[in-house]
């Protein structure tokens, strides 16, 4: 087995404290691929101080998973480490209802998420957000590497005596209900999917071996100091194994003599249900899973195309330097066309050279032909590969007017959102004066309202307001001197855009609010699945002033939420990858013309129920 | 009667309000900076390892500009195919062979200029740009260091050693490095990590002195061991495997086992305790991350005042992608060890170097020479001192 | 008994010239103006003189509150007249004490210190002999005010405590100048040992290589403080200064009042008043930590020992302006209790009192004082502005009597006689339900302590004093 990947390529042996890091460390290997993130919706980790353990994110659950190192010891066979996983969920998320009533506690605490970030720190205070425990072993020179996930299939306590409320008004939890009642197994299980993937593929070779076994811990009593009985009810504890290499060189470890074995076998083998299809299997040839082609999305490389708008001195030159530096500071590129000529470009010094700058020579991006535009793409994308593509507008063009273009370059892009920077200080009398600086705020998927050091709190106020009549479906970020994360604006993974972030709720609007303005955005709901046929065709019949399209459907012939987006005429659908618990909608943005086609979608929805 | 029970109540008074002052003040001194006070705080357990103390550092910038246009060469890489791409094969001079992006081999290179190294290396140079991508691109990073013993010896070092034999050899004759290899007066060659930016330059170094020591990681896969044989190095090759390995009194190499991209495992970097200052860390990429750096010194090292004074190198953020994009601010973090003299270049990032000078860092400013891109910079042939 | 046997600040009674709340106004809003306008004129970065290095203007601070307390308090204002200090206006007399007290602090700083001890003792006292060292201006000039700013702390707790905690024995019968000679030389040889035992090591620390064969490096109390520097001891001495004013004025000299026996009643005061400032001082301490996390040693600022030791100081401080202003211009208000009552109400009353000043001047200092925002930025030192304010209130109320709220009138022969039994409390007795209500005092306190230290991380959490 080849470990050099994630252990010192010329070390003699490797002792057992450097165990723990090699998982680290292959995560971080394995996130040098782009389509590893988003196969396993990473949404990346930090290092704890001390380096004891790590947290980490993944699109799965909102809230956060802790990995801390429990002990690691040399055996006969080789080093093993064990690890404790724990899961700390966002306050308000449903899930810390069924932990324990010390998560609880802990979660509502204001220090809570300063304390995730340091858990490791704090053993004692983390204890009760453990889920699981993981084993890892190497067996000597190498020979195989295993992994192991320990966890209770479904853990329940019930508090025989009831939790009384601190002001001895009512039950927290009534007598015989349960303080816990948490399927721990299934919160561990992407995580540990993650870190089994992650292996795959700096290892390079798939896992020879996997084993399921089970047993039963029988139930318990205990008491507290108070004198209140908590019953422990009987609980199956699952064993997940997977090695990798010769599986004869591991002990097998954690069979006790009531363990059942459920399954046992190669990757060809008997498998059960759940892991039939888990990523292990997979991503030690991720070019082999690309053309399987059923993560499709996950290996879209095509750039993202982000339409940077915001009248003149609104700080757009800023944000892109800013931008930049981000993506190069993580190896990738952007790319930026311009046509700004003359005006003070991009800061020549972080791509010196510049090459990946690409200037339209017509004066103006809304009066050139997509040709020359798609010509730009091209030649970037095939010297450079960017990650992104910036279209940077003019302060004075109306980026309306580039979405139809956009529309003829989807083989090309992605494209993202149209980012309108808003100057704070003069905005106020801009968005009054011009309409072009009006339509570019109307246009606007992303609003960044810039120089707010400028300005006081009651302009600022006055200013959102303002936006807010123009656009109030864009999420907007106030700055000062274009500071912002990227990563707060933009989703890089094309399958998982976030509800939430994508359209705020905004209220039903219908024509005729900004209908003198020009341009107006109308929603509509849906109660129930669409036809997928019947959607098309009403796309296709769009009348041209619709100039843009976004939402989130469900369809008939699918259980999962879809992503909409339609761009001048042309659209794409794709899996949303995420839970979607809200009323499927679509808003339309253009000039106002008749979209009856839209909205007899949901008058007849119900009838179509296929 | 009532006037005893006024009387008693008065005294109760008069004893609750003693007694509260009393308990308050007693609380504080007998609990306040107590062991069982600061159990509810999380401790870090620090190993506070004593490795001596120098009296000065020098650090003298030969070069920091790996490369010269920076999107050309992450196009390179990821039209090799990303970044798990191993280098030696994404055809950059010294080992490119021709055949194009991803196509290149340890084997076919060396075999153009292998009998050329280290001696010929303009001849050598020029064979390889005529086979490698954008032949004009490589730079290199390597810095000479100076450090002035408690008895006022000095000895001196050389951290990395570039990339392009050519802008090297200008680079090393520039800051008199050649006359010094030469003369024996370089005590050792530490190598940060396998990178072509601080690696593939080798054979400038052996030219004019191949029996020099070499530090390396255990991280160096075998085609980086066989240049360093290619290289008629001829001198005592240390593979560093221990986490912190004293090199001089108040010089530790501590060593990080990080993947990197493109097929490199592990960074070395420099701790210095400088007498009377504190602690001085100097790195070529810190591909561990500046923070994980600070920590790991913080938590393993012994170093007067117990102060962080200064720092050199490339400043990477973290190998992490975080999780909570708000709290990105490196600048911040930055802050909290309380650096006094930063002197960052290289991989930095420009903003970055800006910021942190906005943010009233005691940065020290270069004078971007020689192609050196910003003053925010240490640039190339700029010097920093830390300690005298 | 006639009142030259008493010190002139026991001799008068200050007698509020309006009724109602009106001169304590007047008076804070002239002392206001007042602090701006030197404030502007010697301290203010962007002022005239900019004193505010800050450690020069730190120096001019503490040296003038000394040179009050030796004018007013130990030598009883000799050698100035005391039918000139009863005749005088307030306004004349406030002027001539104040530069009197400027020259003589003139004369100490530079002639002592700098050319006397600078030049032939100890070389860091003396700027120029550091800089021609090699030593930056800047530097030299701090650390050579840090050193003489440092003498001044220390004496600014030793002498007040020789007349308040010892009440000036065994010299109390001395005529002046003799006694103020006595106690001055006597505080300051004190002060002195102090001085070497606690800073000298700090200095020696500052300069590199340390000065290993001048001082001992690194410091004893190094493990114990975490830290080398000498803001540990700049912390418990501050607050010793602090609590000797506490004992003075809103205490009244309770609870150690109440022991009869001369020795022992001058030996607790003095010993207890350090180890209330200890108890305050590790408060104040283990309260950052709470609030801002565990220090790390070898950082800076807001998360070093170093600092968070000198942020005692500062908030000790701020626990003393409040103080002083209940003393002088509320009357020490309340008043209508028995006097534990009182003393444990205004001890209360002041501590908040000092939690709001701290959150104001944090919010509000950098927008007209010309320091910088943040708690730990070396351009910010509340101790300077706050000892500033501190001293003009000295100068109005031992120099000017009040003026123009207060006017001085004699004490009458049996108010004078109140002064002199005063200085045994017969007030509070022993008895079984004080020792019940001492009792349910001392759990209650020990439960506020509790509540207050669960709280601080809550605090930390969840408000932002300066964004």
């Amino acid at each position: 087995m080849n470990l050099s990947a994630i252990l010192p390529p010329s070390r003699t042996r490797t002792e057992a404290r450097a165990l723990p890091r090699t998982l680290a460390n292959s995560l971080l290997v394995a996130c040098q691929e782009r389509p590893f993130k988003r196969l396993t919706g990473w949404r990346g980790m930090a290092p704890c101080i001390g380096g004891r353990g790590w947290t980490c994110r993944l699109a799965a659950h909102p809230g956060i998973y802790g990995v801390s190192v429990t002990d690691a010891q040399d055996t006969a066979t080789g080093p093993t480490a064990r690890l404790t996983l724990h899961y700390f969920p966002t306050p308000d998320e449903d899930i810390l209802e069924r932990m324990p009533l010390a998560a609880v506690l802990a979660a509502t605490q204001p220090e809570y998420p300063a304390a995730v970030r340091e858990f490791a720190s704090w053993p004692d205070g983390a204890q009760c957000f453990a889920i699981a425990s993981v084993n890892l072993a190497l067996a000597d020179n190498d020979a195989a590497l295993g992994l192991s996930l320990m966890a209770v299939e479904h853990s329940r306590v019930i508090a025989e005596d009831g939790v009384p409320l601190p002001d001895g008004d009512g039950w927290l939890v009534a007598p015989g209900d349960a303080e816990v009642d948490l399927a721990e197994r299934e919160l561990a299980m992407p995580l540990f999917e993650t870190l089994a993937a992650a292996l795959s593929l700096s290892l390079g070779e798939r896992p020879t071996l996997f084993t399921r076994t089970e047993r039963m811990e029988p139930g318990r009593e205990t008491m507290t100091p108070d004198g209140r009985r908590f019953r422990t009810m009987d609980a199956t504890i699952v064993t997940d194994s997977i090695v990798w290499g010769d599986a004869t060189r591991l002990p097998a470890e954690d069979l006790c003599a009531d363990a059942r074995s459920i399954a046992h076998g190669g990757p060809d083998g008997e498998l059960p249900e759940d892991v039939h299809k888990a990523l292990w299997w997979t991503t030690h040839d991720l070019a082999a899973l690309e053309r399987a082609g059923e993560h499709a999305a996950a290996f879209d490389m095509r750039p993202r195309l982000v339409v940077l708008s915001g009248f003149l001195g609104a700080g757009k030159t800023t944000f892109l330097n800013q931008l930049l530096e981000y993506h190069a500071s993580r190896d990738e590129m952007v790319a930026i066309i311009q046509n700004e000529i003359g005006q003070t470009g991009v800061d020549g010094k972080l791509l010196e050279g510049d090459d990946s700058i690409v200037e339209l020579d017509e004066g103006c991006v809304c009066c050139t032909l997509a040709g020359s535009l798609a010509r730009g793409i091209e030649r970037l994308t095939a010297s450079f590969h960017p990650e992104v593509i910036v279209l940077e507008a003019t302060g004075l063009a109306n980026p309306f007017n580039l979405l139809d273009e956009i529309g003829a370059l989807r083989h090309l892009v992605r494209f993202d959102s149209v980012t309108t920077l808003v100057d704070a200080d003069n905005a106020a009398r801009i968005l009054d004066d011009c309409d072009i600086a009006r339509n570019q705020v109307r246009a606007a998927d992303i609003l960044v309202l810039n120089k707010c050091d400028l300005v006081d709190d009651a302009t600022r106020a006055a200013i959102i307001r303002r936006i807010r009549e123009l656009n109030a479906r864009a999420p907007l970020v106030e700055t000062s001197h274009a500071q912002v994360n990227p990563a707060l604006l933009y989703d890089t993974d094309p399958v998982q855009i976030a509800p939430s972030g994508l359209l705020p709720n905004m209220p039903e609007q219908h024509h005729g609010s900004h209908a003198d303005e020009g341009f107006i955005s109308t929603r509509f709901g849906f109660a129930a699945p669409l036809n997928r046929a019947r959607l098309v065709e009403a796309l296709v019949s769009c009348p041209p002033e619709v100039f843009r399209i976004k939402g989130i459907l469900r369809f008939a012939d699918s259980e999962e939420p879809e992503v909409l987006q339609y761009v001048g005429g042309r659209f794409e659908l794709s899996r949303l990858g995420g839970a979607f618990d809200d009323e499927p909608f679509l808003v339309a943005i253009g000039r106002p013309c008749d979209l009856s086609v839209l909205s007899a979608l949901s008058d007849t929805c119900e009838g179509d129920a296929a | 009667m009532s006037n005893d029970k006024k009387v008693s109540r008065r005294d109760f008074m008069k004893g609750a309000a003693t007694g509260l002052c009393v308990g308050a003040f007693a609380g504080m001194g007998l609990y306040s900076y107590s062991p069982w006070a600061y159990s509810r705080l999380p401790k870090v357990q620090r190993k506070l390892e004593d490795f001596g103390a120098c009296r000065s550092v020098r650090v003298t910038n030969i070069s920091e500009t790996s490369w010269f246009n920076n999107a050309h060469l992450i196009g390179d890489i990821h039209e090799a195919g990303g970044l798990l791409v191993n280098q030696y094969t994404l055809n950059w001079a010294p080992f490119a062979n021709g055949k194009g992006s991803a196509k290149g081999s340890y084997d076919e290179a060396m075999a153009t200029i292998k009998d050329l190294i280290p001696h010929d290396l303009e001849k050598a140079w020029e064979i390889q740009k005529g086979l490698s991508l954008h032949p004009e691109n490589p730079g290199g990073y390597s810095c000479l260091i100076e450090v002035e013993a408690l008895d006022g010896t000095i000895t001196k070092y050389l951290l990395d050693t570039g990339w392009s034999y050519e802008w090297m050899d200008a680079s090393f004759k520039r800051e008199g490095i050649d006359e010094m290899l030469k003369a024996h007066e370089i005590e050792a060659l530490f190598i940060s990590h396998e990178h072509w930016d601080h690696f593939w330059g080798l054979p400038v170094t052996t030219k004019y002195d191949p029996r020099i020591p070499l530090y390396v990681h255990d991280g160096f896969y075998k085609e980086g061991l066989q240049y360093i044989k290619d290289c008629k190095h001829t001198g005592d090759l240390k593979v560093i495997k221990d986490p912190v390995t004293r090199i001089e009194s108040g010089m530790a190499l501590l060593k990080f086992d990080v993947p990197i991209i493109n097929r490199v495992f592990g960074e070395t970097s420099l701790a210095f305790n400088v007498q009377g200052k504190g602690l001085v860390l100097i790195s070529g990429c810190c591909h561990q991350g500046i923070l994980q750096f600070a920590d790991f010194a913080y938590t393993n090292l012994k170093y007067d005042n117990d102060r962080f004074y200064g720092i050199y190198g490339g400043l990477h953020i973290s190998p992490f992608e975080d999780w909570d994009p708000k709290y990105d601010d490196l600048v911040i973090s930055l802050g909290k060890w309380g650096f006094e003299r930063i002197g960052c270049n290289h991989c930095t990032g420009h903003l970055t170097a800006k910021k942190f000078i906005e943010a009233g860092y005691p940065v020290v400013r270069g004078t971007a020479r020689f192609r050196s891109a910003s003053k925010d910079y240490l640039g190339n042939g700029d010097k920093i001192a830390f300690g005298c | 008994m006639d009142s030259s046997s008493f010190s002139y600040l026991e001799s008068r009674k200050l007698v509020k010239r309006w009724n109602g709340p009106i001169p304590a106004l007047v008076n804070t809003l002239l002392i206001a103006a007042f602090f701006y306008l030197t404030w502007w004129i010697f301290q203010d970065p962007r002022g005239m003189m900019r004193m505010y290095t800050p450690y020069v203007g730190y120096m001019v601070c503490r040296w003038l509150l000394i040179l009050f307390i030796w004018v007013a308090y130990i030598f009883d204002f000799w050698p100035f007249k005391r039918s000139w200090l009863t005749r005088t206006h307030p306004l004349v007399k406030g002027t001539v004490l104040t530069l009197f007290s400027v020259a003589a602090m003139v004369l100490l700083i530079k002639g002592f210190f700098v050319d006397i001890l600078g030049n032939f003792g100890i070389a860091y006292f003396n700027p120029d002999r550091l800089i021609e060292m090699g030593i930056t201006d800047f530097y030299s000039i701090e650390y050579a005010a840090e050193a003489i700013m440092m003498f001044a702390a220390i004496a600014s707790w030793l002498s007040p405590s020789w007349v308040v905690a010892c009440e000036n024995a065994p010299w109390a019968k001395l005529r002046q100048p003799a006694r103020g000679i006595t106690i001055v030389l006597v505080t300051f040889f004190f002060s002195m040992i102090v001085y070497f035992l606690t800073m000298h090591s700090h200095m020696a620390i500052l300069f590199y290589p340390w000065q290993k064969y001048t001082a001992i490096c690194p410091p004893y109390w190094e493990d114990f403080a975490n830290t080398v520097s000498g803001n540990f001891h700049i912390a418990w001495i501050m607050c010793c200064t602090v609590v000797v004013w506490l004992y003075e004025t809103i205490w009244e000299r309770y609870p150690f009042n109440l022991i009869k026996t001369d020795w022992l009643r001058r030996t607790a005061s003095f010993f207890g008043i350090i180890a209330i400032a200890l108890a305050l001082c590790y408060f104040l301490y283990y309260a950052q930590d709470l609030v801002w996390g565990s220090t790390i040693r070898g950082t800076r600022r807001l998360m070093a020992p170093d600092w968070r030791w000198l942020h005692v100081g500062e908030m000790a401080i701020f626990w003393l302006v409040p103080t002083l202003y209940l003393n002088f211009y509320c009357g020490n208000w309340p008043n209508k209790f028995s006097r534990p009552v009182n003393v444990c109400l205004r001890t209360l009353l002041t501590a908040v009192m000092a939690v709001v000043v701290y959150v104001i001047y944090y919010k509000t200092s950098h927008l007209f004082l010309g320091t910088q925002k943040g708690f730990s930025h070396p351009q910010q030192f509340p101790m300077i502005p706050m000892i500033w304010l501190i001293n003009i209130f000295l100068i109005n109320v031992w120099f000017m009597d009040g003026w123009p709220g207060w006017k001085a009138v004699p004490k009458t022969e049996a108010e004078l006689e109140h002064v002199h039994a005063e200085v045994v409390a017969t007030d509070v007795k022993w008895s079984s339900t004080l020792a019940k209500g001492l009792a349910v005092g001392l759990a209650a306190g020990i439960a506020l302590y509790a509540l207050i230290i669960n709280v601080l991380p809550w605090i930390g959490a969840n408000l932002t004093i300066i964004e």
